[in-house]
């Protein structure tokens, strides 16, 4: 038993024994592996945008591809200034683009890096390179410019003109979220077009179509990569140069121009005439760019401005070419010499001289020497709607309004003389029609059909007449001496425009005559003679748009001398130095001449043709006229 | 079954304890060589080894490995004899690879304690010698681990391991025979020749009891041993 016993013991004690035994695994023989070299193969990387130092200016969007050949590519890492940039996108297993936001990274303006590692496979064939631990590491260094500042200074450069065309010129934007220029024109209303620039660096082009007074407005836009842009405009243009412009003798014109420095592009040469009213005007279009001249086809008159326009009219346009708005390239032209021109003016008996008024400036001009006075200015009135000056008969006095009232100077050195009411506002309502001034000093006014005299030497109010309804008072002068007064009122029953001629005897008229068809179109003459000459001029219509001319004595209204005029030419101004009236066509279409009677003998000839509504003023033979020119009549006689 | 073996048990202690008789108590060890296929385990070796994304080699792969066991017995009947049975069974694998750059393996532990009890009849009882059929039933108190280890560079540059535990029970059923000699009284050698049927298992994973085990390892298969019978 007890041997049983220590067998059991045993037996326990060997079976705990084999407890502790275990599976022992066989050594791992090693694998001969080559290893990989120590300096990696050569990969490809592209990154773009093509540029040695990466340029931002705003949220920007970077492409990288990599061909890494049969090595398999494990990750991607892109730091700015060692950071991370979480915004990685692949685009294929090679390509991938990342968004560097320049909103967030807060980047202040100068360098900074961005640092690109690539990781690759070994191809080894090793338990780390299969298992993706052993790798090849390339490391990239992008130097990055960040200007956030770059797109807000996009402006376009003022237009420059050189050999070769317009110039525009911009910022150059060499930034990675560069898209592209795009340029464009717009010549209204014929052409516009556009350009598109990829290169960034491309910051200026040359217009080579654009044609000299073309308002041309270019806009540049400046496109990023997504949405956004910038944009800036400048309009622009070159004045043509304005054609020479000779007068000759004959009264014919010729007119020269210079070549367009882009005759190229250039169809024809358009040149229009612009004229006075009454005037011819005319129009050409010259095809032979090789021909700059051009004599006009009518030779010209006298009395107002004339104007000859040059267009360059470019290809492509379509359109009535006076339709073309363009810049420069106008002369303007006129008969006769030149004076001081003015908007009022009356003759200075026994001086020689005129006085002249132009945007409230007085002055005395010697007609014979050239010579001017000193000056007197003058503010306008409120609503002043008649002549800015009146002068009288003679010339020895003129007036004017100042803060409402009349205010008279003499002549001889512009000297003040006095004011005065009399009576022409309304409040701010102007009342005053006509007025009139003798040699005197008295001041004839009309206004709302009172008939009004003042004496500016004592200040006081001669007379005042109110006229019944039945008539209009229309105007009013005032004879030299002050004695009578021509008045032209409309007739409501009659229909016609009468003058009624009066004697002032104290504070009543004294009625010596009466003429009917006065005052039927502007600038009929209807005037005073200076008092030496006791004389009064009125022409009035014998038919319809058939004038009579009559000269009559200013003291009694006795008939002296009448002419009749053709029909449709209008007497328009006397001079009462030659007893000659000046006789213009006003209506159309116009004709080539005017008329040239002297009163007394009542001959009549053709003289050259009067034009425009230029103020004109007739004394000695030489015609005034408003815009600044005179002609000795006997000198333009055309038969 | 349980309605069957429990009063079994009991009438048997009934009898022995009113017949014991310490003469008829044998106690033996053994040891040998057990050939159990472990087909699941090797399948995962194989799997293991496709997704792998380096070449490897399956080193060890369950091979027979020496297992060791005792029992007593008493002889209740004539030439009837029954009692309890231990065997410790291990075994392994290895699957790995190893090159300049570091070293890999998958290794799989297995070790089971085999408790049963053990019927045996003796066909051919002479003094010298005997010729035994048994029937040796119990359960297979199971351990299994993986080892997956990846070492990279010197000095553990990079090191990765990972260990799985798994626990399981099943029942085996081993019908077997044997030849006794009797060298000197009362030492005895013997040989046996066994085949063993695991039935019924049931594995969890340590981590995860939920997880549901699919593969597992298999005690069924030939046993051969020898040993000596006191």
């Amino acid at each position: 038993m007890k041997i049983k016993l220590q067998h059991i013991i045993f037996l326990t004690g060997f079976l705990f024994s084999l407890y502790a035994c275990e599976f022992t695994p066989s050594e791992i023989p090693l694998n001969e592996v080559k290893k990989p070299s120590e300096i990696p193969p050569e990969i490809l990387i592209d990154l773009k945008p093509e540029m040695e130092i990466l340029r931002i200016s705003g949220p920007t969007w970077i492409s990288y591809s990599v061909e890494t050949g049969s090595r398999e590519l494990y990750n991607i890492e892109f730091k700015f200034d060692n950071v991370g940039i979480g915004s990685l996108y692949s685009v294929s297993d090679r390509k991938f683009k990342a968004f560097i936001n320049t909103d967030t990274i807060r980047k202040d303006t100068g360098m900074h890096e961005l640092e690109i590692s690539t990781y690759t496979s070994t191809n080894s064939g090793s338990i780390a390179d299969k298992t993706g631990i052993e790798q090849y590491w390339y490391k990239i260094s992008w130097p990055v410019y960040v200007n956030k500042l770059a797109k807000d200074n996009f402006t376009l450069n003022d237009p420059e003109v050189f050999s070769d065309g317009i110039t525009l010129s911009w910022p150059e934007y060499d930034y990675a979220d560069f898209a592209r220029y795009e340029l464009s024109w717009n010549r209204y209303p014929y052409e516009s077009g556009e350009v598109s620039i990829s290169d960034p660096r491309q910051n200026s082009y040359c217009d080579k179509l654009y044609v000299e007074g073309i308002y041309c407005k270019y806009t540049i836009n400046l496109l990023f990569k997504g949405e956004d842009f910038r944009s800036d405009d400048a309009s622009f243009f070159i004045a043509i140069e304005n054609p020479e412009v000779k007068v000759n003798s004959d009264r014919s014109v010729d007119i020269k121009w210079v070549h367009s420095k882009n005759e190229a592009y250039v169809q024809l040469y358009y040149i229009d005439v612009s004229v006075p009213l009454y005037g011819y005007s005319e129009d050409h279009e010259i095809n032979d760019l090789t021909n700059t001249t051009l004599r006009l086809s009518r030779r010209i008159g006298f009395g107002g401005d004339y104007k000859v326009r040059l267009r360059y009219i470019p290809k492509g346009f379509d359109r009535y070419y006076s339709t073309l708005e363009t810049a420069g390239g106008i002369s303007t032209f006129a008969l006769g010499d030149s004076v001081p021109e003015f908007q009022t003016a009356s003759v200075i008996q026994g001086e020689n001289s005129l006085l002249l008024n132009k945007n409230g400036t007085c002055f005395k001009w010697n007609f014979l020497t050239g010579e001017s006075s000193a000056s007197v200015t003058f503010p306008s009135s409120p609503n002043v709607r008649i002549p800015d000056i009146t002068g009288s008969p003679d010339g020895n006095y003129f007036g004017y309004f100042e803060n409402k009232e009349f205010v008279i100077r003499r002549t001889s050195d512009l000297s003040f003389a006095g004011k005065l009411d009399v009576e022409a506002y309304d409040g701010s309502y102007f009342n005053i029609a006509d007025l009139s001034i003798s040699n005197n000093g008295l001041i004839a006014t009309v206004s709302n059909n009172y008939l009004r005299i003042f004496d500016i030497g004592t200040g006081s109010k001669l007379l005042e007449k109110y006229f019944s309804n039945d008539h209009y008072l229309k105007e009013a002068l005032i004879s030299p001496d002050g004695k009578n007064i021509a008045i032209v009122a409309n007739g409501y029953q009659e229909g016609t425009n009468t003058l009624i001629y009066s004697s002032i005897d104290g504070d009543q008229l004294v009625e010596a005559g009466r003429v009917n068809g006065v005052g039927n179109d502007d600038g009929a003459v209807v005037t005073f003679s200076p008092q030496a000459d006791q004389k009064f001029v009125v022409s009035h219509w014998k038919e319809i748009h058939r004038y009579v001319v009559e000269v009559r004595d200013s003291r009694t209204f006795e008939l002296l001398h009448t002419v009749e005029i053709p029909s449709l030419f209008v007497p328009v101004v006397y001079d009462f130095t030659t007893d000659r009236v000046i006789s213009r066509y006003q209506s159309h279409p116009p004709e080539k001449y005017s008329y040239l009677t002297d009163m007394i003998s009542g001959i009549r000839k053709k003289i050259v043709q009067f034009t425009g509504k230029e103020p004109l003023v007739f004394t000695e033979g030489i015609v005034f006229s408003g815009n600044g020119r005179s002609i000795v009549v006997d000198n333009y006689l055309l038969d | 079954m349980r309605k069957i073996f429990l009063p079994f048990c009991i009438i048997l202690s009934l009898k022995l304890s009113a017949q014991f008789d310490p003469d008829k108590i044998k106690l033996g060890i053994h040891s040998g060589l057990s050939f159990f296929g472990q087909e699941d385990l090797k399948s995962i070796n194989q799997e293991f080894k496709k997704q792998l994304p380096f070449e490897t080699e399956i080193i060890d792969d369950f091979k027979p490995v020496l297992f060791f066991g005792g029992y007593s017995q008493y002889e209740l009947l004539n030439r009837f004899a029954l009692g309890p049975v231990y065997e410790y069974h291990y075994a392994g694998s290895r699957l790995g690879a190893r090159d300049y750059s570091g070293i890999f393996s998958f290794d799989q532990y297995i070790k089971s304690h085999q408790i049963g009890m053990k019927f045996s009849y003796s066909l051919i009882s002479e003094p010298q010698k005997a010729f035994i059929v048994e029937m040796n039933t119990g359960i297979n108190i199971t351990k299994w681990k993986t080892d997956t280890k990846l070492e990279i560079g010197e000095e553990g540059f990079f090191l990765q391991q990972d260990k799985d535990n798994f626990t399981g029970k099943s029942w085996n059923v081993t019908p077997a025979i044997r030849y006794i000699y009797k060298i000197i009284n009362p030492v005895s050698l013997f040989g046996n020749l066994a085949y063993s049927f695991d039935l019924a298992g049931k594995y969890i994973y340590e981590e995860d009891k939920s997880l549901d085990v699919t593969k597992a390892p298999h005690w069924g298969g030939l046993k051969v041993s020898i040993g000596v019978e006191f």
